[in-house]
């Protein structure tokens, strides 16, 4: 049993929690709140993980016991964290070991260990995987395989921190599904911090959102409504950007047959299963793959294009934030791609309108996931280019970011990779689905 | 018969030491046959290992002194010791890296840096995938990666992104290895055994045996 009686935190000056009052007791909790409000410090706290990072008034029990008061190993094998990027927090190259792991460290015997691994493995649905490599799994798998490694160790709580934010829909619910299954049959407290609550609230026992460090008790997850201002209506056919015939592969078949033509002002949504070539289709758009078929802007063949000269026209945006910044200032940053190009561009008007302005003589790894996101976006904007691709780019963003992400983007051409149904309901003129290779439109009425 | 990854790496290293304590160019030209015979069918020709061959033995045979028949020899058996090293590779080229640490850690070598060898052949694929993803993220900028001016801004605009991105993922390992109470006693248990069989004992010493006979011939 957990219990928070009053406890704030800061690690500078500003209290990051404020006067949290919690009790769990075998039960599902789930912590939703904007990005930045403090939820995973909350998570970091109750596993006992914070106390030498900042300071703290007030207390968590563990059992009557305060937290405080626990060496960090004598903690570890009770509450569980299961964090966002499961590539990250696995640490050997097979199943087996990586579930082993914890339960090595620990000195229990083989027989145990083996045990464990199996019980483990089944209730989060994942047996099949036991005698593969941690390379060859998929998201969801790599997820899966996280959760058992934490599970396997029967702590009494286990913190998932965002645990599906790197995963699409069907894999998404797939994890929620796993989550509730291990409430109930290991009988332990899962509290789950997630954004997207939409697939968890209703197997929750009890339900808080934090906001600016302050944590509610709420009955109805809070609504969410997009300001949307395309919501899947046709823009005047004007072809900007054509795809004909594009197939792409290496091991297997990636794209097969791919025709999409993105018209001017229009927004397109890609969605589909992790790993089933999104991004491969953006890379091929930009050359840094090799395709047959053909890719025409404005009419004329980019194919044989150099990236460097295709760069000029279609601006990219990856997934990770931190892959593409690359100089010391937010200025320098927003400025970085047409002092390279060299071409003009007018950067302060994009920085007012990012809400950067104000850091722009700041270094750029300071900003928060949501500020990088949106300096990424401008410092392509910065050079006007035709139109824009985004891989995933509201992967850990709040609804909040991603409103402002999506009005930075208002008058651009984009093609854009998400998972998230109602962001590309909201936002995209057409919604495309990427399955076996092939693109398939969504109506509006799917 | 399948023999421990550290019964392989044993006689890499005992063929490597061979190769350079035995003089005789044709024991010399024996022992170079071996891989070669093993791994003919695996073996790709790399155009470098021919070009670096081939260079061995220009060096050797213009600037040794002696007559010709003994330049000839000197240098061929330099580029027989050279291209058997890189042949002796191939067989530990398909060891699984996981298993050779896990033997380590059985013959002794503390677990921490047992572990730290398996989180190393971890992370080199993730840290190559994002190395790529961050030149990538160059191009798209217009970072010029031609000719001279590519190594000083490949160093320039890599080192930043490529750190954070380290530190990033070394904090979440952190997290998922301390949660996990790695480090919390001085042992630890393994599930996965690494096996020594009879074959192996057999095999390290008849390796050690004609080891010690070709060092003292």
């Amino acid at each position: 049993m957990i219990e928070i009686k009053d406890y704030s935190f800061r690690y500078g000056k500003e209290w990051v929690l404020k006067d949290i009052n919690m009790t769990i007791d075998r039960e599902l909790v789930v912590i939703t709140g904007k990005s930045g409000s403090g939820k995973s410090t909350l998570a970091l706290s109750i596993a006992g993980f914070q106390k030498s990072t900042g300071e703290h008034t007030g207390e968590i029990l563990f059992h009557g016991r305060n937290i405080d008061t626990f060496d960090l190993f004598e903690l570890a094998p009770k509450i569980g964290i299961v964090q966002q990027d499961p590539e990250s927090q696995i640490c050997t190259m097979s199943v087996k070991d990586e579930i082993a792991f914890g339960l090595e460290n620990l000195c229990y015997d083989k027989e145990k260990i083996e045990e464990r691994i199996e019980w483990a493995l089944s209730i989060v649905g994942g047996l099949y995987l036991q005698t593969r490599d941690t390379t060859s799994l998929s998201g969801g798998e790599k997820q899966k395989v996280a959760i058992a490694s934490i599970l396997a160790m029967k702590p009494e709580v286990i913190i998932f921190d965002e645990p599906t934010s790197n995963l699409d829909v069907e894999t998404t619910k797939e994890i929620m599904q796993v989550i509730t299954k291990i409430k109930k049959k290991a009988d332990i407290s899962a509290i789950v911090i997630e954004h997207k609550w939409k697939h968890i609230y209703k197997f929750a026992d009890t339900l808080y959102e934090m906001n600016a460090g302050e944590l509610k008790r709420i009955e109805k997850p809070p609504e969410i409504q997009y300001n949307g201002y395309n919501g899947l209506t046709p823009v005047l056919k004007n072809p900007l950007l054509e795809l004909r015939n594009v197939h792409f592969s290496y091991d297997k078949k990636i794209l097969e047959n791919v025709n999409l033509t993105v018209n001017e002002k229009e927004i397109v949504g890609i969605m589909g299963a992790n790993g089933s070539g999104k991004t491969s289709l953006l890379m091929c758009i930009m050359n840094f793959l090799q395709y047959t078929g053909d890719i025409l802007l404005k009419g004329k063949s980019i194919k044989d294009k150099k990236t460097a000269d295709i760069a000029k026209k279609i601006g990219i945006i990856f997934q990770n934030p931190n892959h593409q910044i690359f100089e010391n200032t937010v200025y320098k940053e927003a400025t970085f791609a047409p002092r390279n190009f060299g071409m003009d561009c007018s950067i302060d008007q994009l920085l007012k309108k990012s809400g950067l302005a104000k850091y722009e003589n700041e270094n750029p790894f300071k900003l928060s996931y949501g500020e990088k996101r949106r300096l990424n976006i401008i410092s392509v904007l910065s050079y006007s280019p035709e139109i824009l691709l985004l891989d995933e780019p509201f992967i850990g963003q709040d609804y909040q970011n991603v409103q402002e992400i999506m009005e930075l983007l208002s008058d651009t051409t984009c093609v854009i990779v998400l998972h998230d149904p109602f962001i590309a309901h909201a936002f995209c003129n057409r919604i495309f689905q990427l399955k076996g290779g092939n693109l398939h439109e969504v109506q509006p009425t799917d | 018969m399948k023999f421990n990854p550290l019964t392989k790496f044993i006689t890499v290293i005992v063929y490597c030491v061979l190769l350079f304590v035995v003089h005789n160019i044709y024991v010399v030209a024996g022992l170079f046959a071996i891989p070669f015979v093993l791994y003919v069918r695996q073996f790709r020709v790399n155009r470098f290992i021919v070009f670096f061959a081939f260079f061995i033995f220009a060096i050797n045979g213009i600037f040794i002194g002696g007559d010709l028949h003994y330049r000839l020899e000197y240098s061929l058996r330099i580029v027989l010791r050279f291209l058997g090293i890189v042949f002796s590779g191939m067989l530990f080229s398909k060891e699984d890296p996981n298993e050779f640490a896990h033997a380590l850690m059985r013959v002794g070598l503390p677990y921490r840096y047992g572990m730290t060898m398996v989180l190393t052949f971890r992370l080199i694929p993730l840290f190559s995938s994002e190395s790529m993803m961050i030149k990538k993220a160059q191009m798209a900028r217009g970072v010029n990666l031609e000719g001279l001016s590519s190594v000083v801004n490949m160093a320039k605009y890599t080192f930043f992104p490529w750190i954070y991105a380290a530190l990033e993922r070394a904090d979440a390992l952190t997290l998922s290895m301390e949660g996990r109470c790695f480090g919390i006693y001085k042992k630890r248990t393994f599930c996965k055994e690494s096996v020594f069989s009879y074959y192996d004992y057999g095999w390290l010493v008849l390796l050690i045996g004609f080891l010690g006979l070709s060092l003292g011939w």
